[in-house]
């Protein structure tokens, strides 16, 4: 009995510290959009991608350094050919998931242009520690949610941009056998 | 030294072992002993061939996996660090009205 109320007290103490995933695939979405991005890496495939970052190209040792304490990287970005073309409840729906350990950093609404919200996990012993990274994209023809999960250090992120050396993200084209 | 006698007692005739015919006869009529036909060889040939090809393969294989991962990677971390510079700009346009 006493080794159950050990297991359950590890359990409760040890769930904070694990980074969270959200739920970011809704089905149909991509059936709706002209290109989609589809992009998870966890586990084995995230170490794996880590071996083959050269440590000698700069732009690939700063993704190593994120990518090396990150428990998985989700993204899913969809561009649509009309303006409305996805349901509004998907993005409330995506801010249902975060608990209370989230805190929303950055957000900004324009009117028929991108709105985009940043949320860090604050979980952790000193709070302060980002534990996980989500940013909810909404344009009127573009959804985008990205979902890192484990340690972050957004200074590092903001850092890539511009020092990448690879051109602008092709997303995968849908064909339309129709 | 007498090199003579040296030669002769070296050259001197000596009768073979007792049975050093008979062994002698035995060895010749005794069967060679069989070769590993030749299929066995090319068997062995094909099963390095086989399992080298496999290795090859496998690396290949993980090769390409670990590209696509990290182009993949590449790709995320480029949109992530794109909407979150994008959202700073947003910010420092409010900021500057």
């Amino acid at each position: 009995m006493r080794q159950w109320i050990l297991l359950l007290l590890l359990l409760i103490v040890a769930a904070p510290a694990g980074a969270q995933q959200l739920n970011i695939d809704f089905p149909g979405l991509a059936d709706k959009a002209v290109e989609t991005v589809d992009i998870t890496l966890d586990g084995d495939l995230l170490q794996m991608a880590a071996k083959f970052l050269n440590p000698r190209d700069p732009d690939q040792r700063t993704a190593h350094d994120i990518v090396s304490k990150l428990q998985g990287i989700y993204v899913r970005s969809y561009e649509f050919e009309k303006d409305g073309e996805y349901d509004q409840s998907i993005v409330a729906r995506v801010r249902s998931q975060l608990g209370p350990t989230w805190k929303r950093i950055v957000m900004v609404k324009a009117r028929n242009r991108e709105n985009t919200e940043i949320y860090i996990d604050t979980r952790g012993s000193d709070g302060k520690t980002v534990r996980g990274l989500v940013i909810i994209s909404a344009e009127p023809r573009e959804l985008t949610f990205v979902n890192l999960v484990g340690p972050v250090d957004v200074e590092k992120i903001t850092a890539l941009e511009g020092e990448f050396g690879i051109p602008r993200f092709s997303k995968k084209e849908r064909h339309h056998d129709e | 030294m007498d090199i003579e006698s040296d030669l002769k007692r070296a050259l001197r005739r000596e009768s073979p072992p007792a049975g050093f015919a008979q062994r002698v006869i035995a060895r010749v009529e005794a069967p060679l002993p069989r070769r590993a036909p030749w299929w066995r060889a090319v068997a062995a040939g094909l099963l390095l061939t086989v399992l080298g090809g496999g290795w090859l393969a496998h690396k290949e294989i993980e090769r390409r996996e670990g590209e696509r991962a990290r182009d993949e990677v590449m790709l995320a971390l480029r949109i992530t660090s794109a909407k979150v510079r994008s959202a700073q700009e947003h910010v420092r346009e409010i900021g500057n009205r």
